[in-house]
């Protein structure tokens, strides 16, 4: 037991982590119809550019830098929108998912070889460095804050989707989007903001990771896999679900760690994967979607 | 005009030409280059089986089936042949074809569930799968097999006294699987089988109500796939005399999609030119003493954007303009090449 717990805390905070970047997956992909395979190492080379750039070259101090990061990241997504998914998106779903493919190896091969050298790097996070007691276990402030941050990116996206008329607008391109075009969404514009905030979304999700694994080019593959799990887990479609499946996703994967070594860590997040797409494909949170003839 | 005879003679002379390209490549080129054409000849038979599972794929249509983890595969025969020849003495061709046959029923145990998921699933379940292969080789949990990170060196056992897995040997050996994996991928096309798969892409529901059993289609579809990428794995190692995690990395995945895509998917001389491509302009960057991965991603996303069909729709779109130029206004290729193009889009 005193082993466990602080295992399933752990996960509970990484799991938080896994759940915001399914949470730019799930968005992606309900919006626009596109797996986007390159939402691990968009987070990487955006936290990249804030620590690298815009934090040691520039010297801007790290909550400034932060916040920065998040309009960065938002920047890049949108030129990635611009220059990559929309021109002709027209060739179709698996056209352009090909592209994020694409993107994935780009962003790692572009981030090799400015940075690659001498990875991976220490960085200053957010919070300061330490621990902290909770409820008689100690937790690292950075941990903690990433999972504060986790919960209240996610309780404002699902504010933005439930309150906003924007968010209603990407609501109805997300539930039938030949209908949505019928009544005269601008859809390309929905596209335009869903990539928008899943770059921002990424940057805040790799400016909180780099500072508990370090930053580096492959710091976001971990995450990318167990966040596939997690949003399948949750069901492609839902948002809550991507929360809920990355906190699953994280526990078991951190008690997982307390009684094998980390490669059976990975193969346990495969098999779930796995098992999950079998037995339930519609995850926990979705429901079946018939299909048309 | 491509008359019934042109269309006969055609393949024979593509043949033919291969043939003298395959036996001229030793005589003028040194050793170096040999195992250059060995690794191009070995990755594209990978690229032909990623090709022909993927299908060919009409804008906004839908692929036969989808495989982001190929690198499983070149895993599989590569670390299969090379535990098999250096643990227990088998010599090489029987270790590679026992590691197809491994690699074909590992994709058949991935295709079972996999073809049911759906394409995002299919994509990401086989992506993910690439990264955990990557991390049991290079782990220390199967590192009593597969060396860790250092690698596993092969030491071949020769076959009848002849070393058949180095040098120009094995690049003998490469060539013909090649050609014998492009005879059976035109076979398989020109099939009952081929004319099921265009079927089921075209609609699924179609073909079941055919009777066609689209899922064990598409299983064996992945089946051959596997096997046709183990035999690349097994070759390639071969050919660099080690394998690492790295050369058999997730990357490797990415690359020979790009290599299908950049080439022209859903067809057989494009992974070719795909893999021709790739392989020279990694050798030449290498060379250079700096990675290709930068130029080889953004020629993938230049020819996704611009080129879909890619290199290969690009030469037969130049051809057709040609023949029109030419004044072949009543081409019946051209035309039916132009009136595909000005369909509407097949939602």
């Amino acid at each position: 037991m005193s082993v466990l717990l602080p295992a399933i805390v752990n996960g509970v905070v990484i799991g938080a982590l896994f759940g915001l970047l399914g949470l730019s997956i799930v968005l992606v992909f309900r919006t626009t119809g596109v797996g986007n395979f390159a939402a691990g190492n968009m987070s990487m080379f955006a936290s990249f550019i804030v620590f690298m750039v815009v934090v040691r070259r520039l010297g801007v101090g790290t909550r400034a830098g932060f916040l920065l990061g998040i309009v960065l990241g938002a920047v890049f997504g949108l030129l990635i929108y611009w220059v990559v998914i929309a021109p002709r998106s027209g060739w179709g779903h698996l056209n352009v998912t090909f592209r994020t493919l694409g993107l994935f190896a780009l962003l790692f091969a572009v981030a090799s070889r400015l940075w690659g050298d001498a990875e991976p790097y220490t960085v200053e996070g957010l919070f300061p460095r330490g621990t902290v007691n909770v409820l008689g276990l100690f937790v690292g402030y950075n941990q903690l804050g990433a999972a504060g941050v986790t919960a209240v990116m996610a309780a404002g996206l699902l504010g933005f989707f439930s309150l906003t008329d924007t968010g209603l607008i990407m609501r109805a391109v997300a539930s039938d989007r030949d209908v949505a075009i019928l009544i005269g969404i601008d859809v390309r514009r929905v596209e335009l903001i869903a990539w928008t905030l899943a770059g921002a979304l990424g940057a805040v999700g790799g400016m909180l990771i780099a500072p508990i694994t370090l930053l580096g080019t492959d710091m976001m593959d971990l995450f990318l896999i167990e966040a596939f799990t997690a949003v399948i887990l949750g069901g492609i479609y839902s948002f809550a679900g991507a929360i809920v499946g990355g906190l699953i996703v994280g526990v078991l994967y951190s008690v997982s760690g307390v009684y094998f070594n980390p490669e059976v860590q990975y193969v346990l997040s495969l098999f779930i994967l796995v098992l999950m797409l079998l037995l339930r494909p519609a995850g926990i949170f979705g429901t079946a979607r018939p299909v048309r003839v | 005009m491509l008359s019934a005879a042109r269309r006969r003679v055609r393949p024979i002379v593509t043949g033919l030409v291969a043939v003298v390209v395959f036996v001229a490549i030793p005589l003028v080129a040194n050793g170096y280059l040999i195992f250059v054409a060995t690794v191009i000849a070995a990755t594209a038979i990978a690229t032909v089986g990623l090709s022909l599972l993927i299908g060919p794929v009409q804008p906004g249509g839908a692929p036969l089936a989808l495989s982001f983890g190929q690198s499983v595969f070149l895993a599989i025969g590569a670390y299969g042949s090379a535990i098999l020849e250096t643990r227990w003495g088998i010599n090489f061709p029987v270790a590679m074809a026992l590691s197809a046959v491994l690699a074909g029923l590992v994709g058949a145990a991935i295709a079972l569930p996999g073809t049911r998921l759906g394409l995002f699933g299919l994509g990401m379940s086989t992506f993910s799968l690439a990264f955990v292969i990557q991390v049991l080789a290079a782990g220390r949990l199967l590192g009593g097999l597969t060396g860790s990170n250092l690698g596993l060196p092969i030491k071949a056992v020769p076959v009848l006294g002849v070393d058949l897995a180095s040098g120009l040997p094995l690049y003998y050996v490469t060539a013909l699987l090649l050609a014998g994996a492009l005879v059976v991928g035109g076979h398989l096309v020109r099939s009952r089988f081929g004319q099921s798969l265009r079927l089921i892409m075209r609609s699924e529901h179609v073909a079941t109500a055919m009777g066609i059993r689209v899922i064990r289609q598409r299983v064996i579809m992945f089946v051959i796939a596997s096997i046709y990428t183990s035999i690349a794995g097994a070759l390639i190692a071969h050919a660099s005399g080690i394998v690492t995690p790295e050369s058999v990395g997730a990357t490797k995945s990415v690359d020979l999609v790009a290599m299908v895509i950049v080439g022209g998917v859903g067809t057989l001389a494009g992974p070719v030119v795909g893999a021709v491509y790739f392989t020279v302009l990694s050798q030449l960057v290498s060379n250079l003493g700096q990675n290709s991965e930068i130029v080889s991603s953004l020629t993938l996303l230049i020819v996704l954007v611009l080129a879909p069909a890619g290199m290969i729709g690009v030469a037969r779109d130049l051809v057709a303009l040609v023949r029109r130029r030419r004044g072949h206004a009543t081409d019946r290729t051209a035309q039916r090449q132009a009136g595909e193009r000005a369909q509407p889009e097949r939602r």
